[in-house]
């Protein structure tokens, strides 16, 4: 099971590297804003309740604290993304002129990457506790399970 | 500050807020006293500052803070004091001589506070005003689920060394464990499974407004609005005018040769202009070539019987591919409106069907007179016909009037510059004495238009959209070649239409009100035709769960349209014209103002009323489309009327 966490915290990170794709590709199109972020939204909530399923998974299976807490830390930071956003607009619909909003959208860019950064931690973190964990049906000395974590274990 | 202000000040502090307690929760686990008690009393500084910032929006009206008096700070309060009473000694005695750490009670404790403040936080941002029972129920048990899991781990962490062999039974710290375990068990199932059971109870289908509710029984005649159809002859002296609408899909090209993918109405943005005199017949027949979504005709504003107000499933079926139907109505009421079609409104109404509808006093009129929708095409602005700026040119001291249309969802912001004008009248109503304006901006609201009228000078006139830089539309004086640059328009004041004009007799006497409807607007998780949605809400639903609102002919009708959210709501009955009365509590106080699409902007609060003498069921709805799309509209249906169209309560926008 601790392989699937690694594997679906993996998935976690190519869905943020998505976001960032799909951010730009948004910011591009002609159609206006709501259609142009709708997959960008829709992605991002995907990413939200996989962020909120590993930090309960990682609760219950009792991982460890610095696991549980990232994880429990990119739903978080996933939370602010639509706040972040919100009150950009509503600075940018205020229409005081300045480019506040600008600025404040900043942030969700930055965000983003700092989520990144706290998933690769997460990932890294996740395949060491795969790779320690000892094989769970396959008997001492059998071949080693499939999947990449496997790979880098020394031969019995 | 404004309410918008506020509404953003306090979430910006209520993210500080969980942000705080869920560092000071982490630094304890960390083992980290100094920087964890320092937290903690920011913290507690940070709830204060929250009671306040909740104080000042409450100030601005209950629908603001509802859910945050009675569920989001009792809960921070509790979970906090809690935390305070069972962190703070130990907190303050590992400053003095270090040791163990927190205690894992400590520890859970200051977690709980962090998902208290967070779930508070998220209540506000889904679930919004008014607080029902499920929603309070649901959080609380997710708040203890959360807190549970937390003791699980960080009691799992603490003891691992223990391991097997301690007899459990003969532990009290065991006994005790598993009596908050039962204890917390029980709070999370009871409250969780009653807030998910409540969910399913039947929603009320109609609100009354404090009025009479439906009349039922054998003597009241029930009317259908398939019967509530138009005039079939013009008023005498007046003629027919009578069109032909096609509903196409196609392409477009614009004055600059740009080609358009547009569905329009006569292969042609806007479709045909329709243009009738007091007292004629407008008899429009529309058809449908290729739009398979199906099209209608609505006469926006125009108050029309109901039976001609194109709403597809409840005044009519939309029109298919190949079938018609026919509009008649009476053109009794002057003023400049507009028309589309309201199958599928969003996005079909921004791809091209729409057009205008001008209906001329028989008196003569003015000498230059231009009718001019603005619409954006994906990146294109067209106004009028073109998608490039005009000029046209009237003698000097001709009377002109521009008749403005903001076709699009979002507001525009216009300027006149080169002459002092007036606005002679706002959603084809005439205003009363209007005084002559100049330098000042002009918000039109989506679905809303503007009459400006002024007396061709003997320089060059233009007409700003947008602070874009240049003039959307030049007018010119016979013979003149003169021309000036556009200034800055981004600094002038708006005009404020509740101070505009002088009072007059109202039409009606908005005090003696027999109903009164509140709307809250906001975002937030609903149902939207059956699937869940983060959905424009209108008192925490999104259509068609939004129950009716229920008048009767005659009723004096209020409304208090609030506007919880960080997004502007055109909002727009059909069928009447609404009377502002005030906005944020200040009355108006100039021109009796009647409007059929008022822009509520966040934070705000609109006093309104109108006069029930158009029997029928109508629609009420945000004018930003997409708004509506996602569930921003109801119904409100007239006591003794009936649809045949449509599945009982659903309406396709």
């Amino acid at each position: 099971m601790r392989k699937a966490f690694a594997g679906s915290a993996g998935l976690l990170m190519l869905a943020i590297a998505a976001q960032f794709f799909l951010a730009a590709s948004g910011a591009f199109d002609t159609a206006p804003i709501d259609e142009s972020f709708q997959p960008h939204r829709m992605l991002g909530y995907g990413i939200l309740l996989l962020a909120l399923l590993l930090t309960v998974y990682a609760a219950v299976a009792r991982m460890p604290g610095r696991i549980i807490g990232r994880c429990g830390l990119v739903v978080g930071l996933g939370l602010l993304q639509p706040v972040i956003a919100a009150i950009a607009n509503a600075i940018e619909d205020s229409g005081d002129g300045s480019n506040a909003g600008q600025l404040v959208f900043g942030l969700h860019g930055l965000n983003g990457l700092v989520m990144m950064a706290v998933v690769g931690t997460i990932v890294r973190a996740a395949r060491e506790a795969a790779r320690s964990t000892p094989p769970a049906r396959t008997g001492a000395g059998s071949a080693p399970a499939d999947g990449p974590a496997d790979l880098t274990r020394p031969a019995p | 500050m404004t309410t918008a202000q506020w509404i953003v000040t306090d979430l910006v502090v209520a993210l500080l807020s969980v942000g705080s307690w869920f560092a000071t929760a982490v630094s304890a686990a960390l083992r980290r006293p100094r920087l964890a008690l320092g937290l903690l009393i920011a913290s507690v500084v940070i709830a204060v500052a929250r009671v306040g910032t909740v104080a000042m929006l409450a100030g601005r009206g209950w629908w603001f803070v509802e859910e945050k008096v009675l569920l989001g700070l009792p809960m921070l309060g509790a979970a906090g004091l809690a935390a305070v009473l069972i962190a703070g000694p130990r907190l303050r005695a590992l400053q003095r001589a270090p040791g163990d750490g927190v205690p894992a009670g400590g520890i859970v404790a200051l977690f709980t506070v962090g998902y208290a403040a967070l779930a508070g936080l998220l209540v506000t941002s889904l679930a919004g005003y008014p607080l029902t029972w499920p929603t309070a129920l649901i959080t609380i048990s997710l708040v203890a689920a959360a807190s549970m899991l937390t003791a699980r781990v960080v009691a799992g962490e603490g003891e691992q060394p223990e391991g097997v062999g301690t007899a459990p039974v003969a532990s009290p710290l065991l006994a005790r464990r598993r009596f908050f375990t039962l204890a917390g068990g029980a709070v999370v199932v009871g409250a969780g499974g009653a807030g998910v059971g409540l969910l399913f109870r039947p929603s009320e289908a109609l609100v009354t407004g404090g009025g009479p509710g439906p009349s039922h029984g054998g003597h009241m005649m029930m009317t259908s609005v398939a019967d509530l159809r138009g005039a079939r002859t013009p008023a005498p002296g007046g003629t027919v005018r009578r069109h032909v609408l096609t509903a196409q899909t196609g392409s477009v090209r614009l004055p600059t040769g740009r080609d358009l993918d547009a569905w329009t109405y006569n292969g042609r943005v806007p479709g045909p202009a329709i243009i009738a005199t007091e007292g004629d017949l407008v008899d429009v027949t529309l058809r449908n070539l290729d739009v398979e979504d199906g099209v209608t005709l609505h006469w926006h504003g125009y108050d029309v019987p109901c039976g001609e107000d194109g709403v597809p499933g409840l005044t009519q079926d939309p029109v298919a591919p190949g079938a018609e139907f026919r509009y008649r109505f009476r053109a009794d009421q002057v003023g400049t409106y507009w028309y589309h079609t309201h199958q599928a409104s969003h996005p079909n109404v921004r791809r091209g069907l729409y057009g205008t509808l001008v209906v001329k006093p028989r008196a003569v009129g003015d000498e230059l007179d231009l009718t001019l929708p603005v619409h954006t095409f994906d990146d294109v602005v067209v106004v009028g016909d073109r998608d490039e700026p005009t000029a046209h040119s009237a003698p000097v001291g001709a009377p002109v009037r521009l008749r403005l249309v903001n076709t699009d969802s979002a507001p525009h912001r216009l300027a006149l510059v080169g002459t002092p004008f007036r606005v002679a009248a706002v959603d084809g109503r005439d205003l009363n004495e209007p005084g002559e304006l100049a330098e000042v901006g002009l918000r039109l609201a989506a679905g809303g238009r503007y009459d400006l009228v002024f007396v061709m000078p003997e320089h060059p006139v233009g007409l700003v959209l947008d602070g874009a830089g240049e003039y959307a539309v030049r007018l010119r004086p016979d013979d003149a070649t003169g021309d000036f640059d556009a200034p800055d328009i981004s600094g002038w004041p708006d005009l404020d239409l509740l101070e505009y004009g002088a009072p007059a007799t109202l039409p009606f006497d908005p005090d003696a009100a027999d109903r009164h409807f509140t709307m809250v607007l906001d975002r937030g998780l609903a149902l939207v035709d059956g699937r869940p949605a983060y959905a424009q809400t209108v008192n925490g639903r999104a259509h068609p769960a939004i129950p009716d609102q229920l008048v009767a002919a005659g009723d004096v009708v209020r409304f208090t349209v609030v506007n919880r959210g960080l997004e502007t709501h055109p909002w727009h009955l059909h069928g009447h014209p609404v009377l502002i009365l005030s906005r944020n509590g200040t009355s108006s106080t100039g021109s009796p103002l009647l409007m059929d699409t008022f822009d509520v902007r966040p934070g705000e609060v609109w006093e309104v009323a109108f006069h029930a003498t158009n029997p029928g069921i109508w629609m009420n709805h945000c004018h930003n489309l997409p708004h509506a799309d996602q569930g921003m509209m109801l119904r409100l249906a007239y006591d003794g009327v009936t649809t045949p169209f449509g599945d009982a309560h659903s309406t396709h926008g």
